[in-house]
């Protein structure tokens, strides 16, 4: 999350935004999960595509454009291409589980790329 | 059409949906609509009578643009700005959205503090051209 996006905002709104904000990464899990285990391309180019949009809208700009490569890649893409991309949004998903609290906290990740802070 | 107060959000995905009735409401002031899918817009809408519609493109009802073309049969609906969102950018996408009939594309993501201005825009631009 990127700070300067809620610059100005009265407290009632900011605190509900970071309710949002922990909504969407509690169900990043659901979400990774549905890419994993689609059952076809389309559907997890469509999974990929949902998240590449609400990451971004909440300030999480790596996740979303792991989740925009993997997209491209989902239908025609190199299998070992898209494997790749799809690692580094696994890895991106863990980093923001770890950082923002009551997720994951079994993951290995170190510190939110987008936000800046440390696992809680 | 002298004012943008309510706005009818069509989006299939609910984390999204949140984010923009959070920027439309609690940033912009509007009243907010949110439709889960096409099918719900279609229903809503004569009863809503939105300002402005802010419509996702790909959608696993209908999509953007066939909920688009619905609406338009709808009696009150001719004239209402709509615009499109869509996380596909490339120039001639949205030159294609544009054919359908909208007034304007948002690309997501999108920045939730600034949509309610641009939308605005979108609503301005819209209400000249259905004024000339």
């Amino acid at each position: 999350m990127t700070s300067h996006m809620t610059d100005g905002l009265p407290p009632a709104a900011l605190d509900r935004f970071e309710v949002l904000r922990q909504n969407f990464v509690a169900g990043l899990a659901a979400r990774h999960l549905e890419i994993q285990s689609a059952a076809t391309a389309q559907a997890r180019q469509a999974a990929l595509h949902r998240l590449c949009g609400a990451a971004g809208s909440f300030g999480m700009d790596r996740m979303s454009q792991c989740a925009r490569v993997a997209e491209t890649l989902a239908l025609s893409g190199p299998p070992e291409e898209l494997a790749q991309a799809l690692a580094l949004l696994k890895g991106e998903i863990e980093r923001a589980a770890a950082c923002h609290p009551g997720l994951d906290p079994g993951s290995s990740a170190t510190r939110c790329m987008d936000c800046g802070s440390s696992p809680q | 059409m002298s004012e943008l107060r309510r706005v009818m959000c069509v989006e299939d995905d609910p984390d999204i949906r949140m984010i923009i009735e959070f920027s439309l409401a609690s940033v912009g002031g509007y009243e907010v609509c949110l439709c889960p899918g096409g099918h719900a817009a279609l229903a809503l809408a004569p009863q809503f009578k939105p300002d402005l519609v802010l419509l996702d493109v790909m959608m696993p009802d209908l999509s953007g643009p066939e909920t688009l073309a619905a609406l338009r049969q709808q009696s009150g609906m001719k004239g209402v700005p709509v615009v499109f969102m869509t996380a596909k950018a490339m120039p001639e996408e949205v030159e294609d959205l544009l054919q359908y009939g909208a007034t304007g594309v948002i690309v997501k993501p999108f920045d939730p503090m600034t949509l309610p201005q641009d939308i605005r825009i979108y609503w301005e631009h819209g209400r000249d051209i259905a004024h000339d």
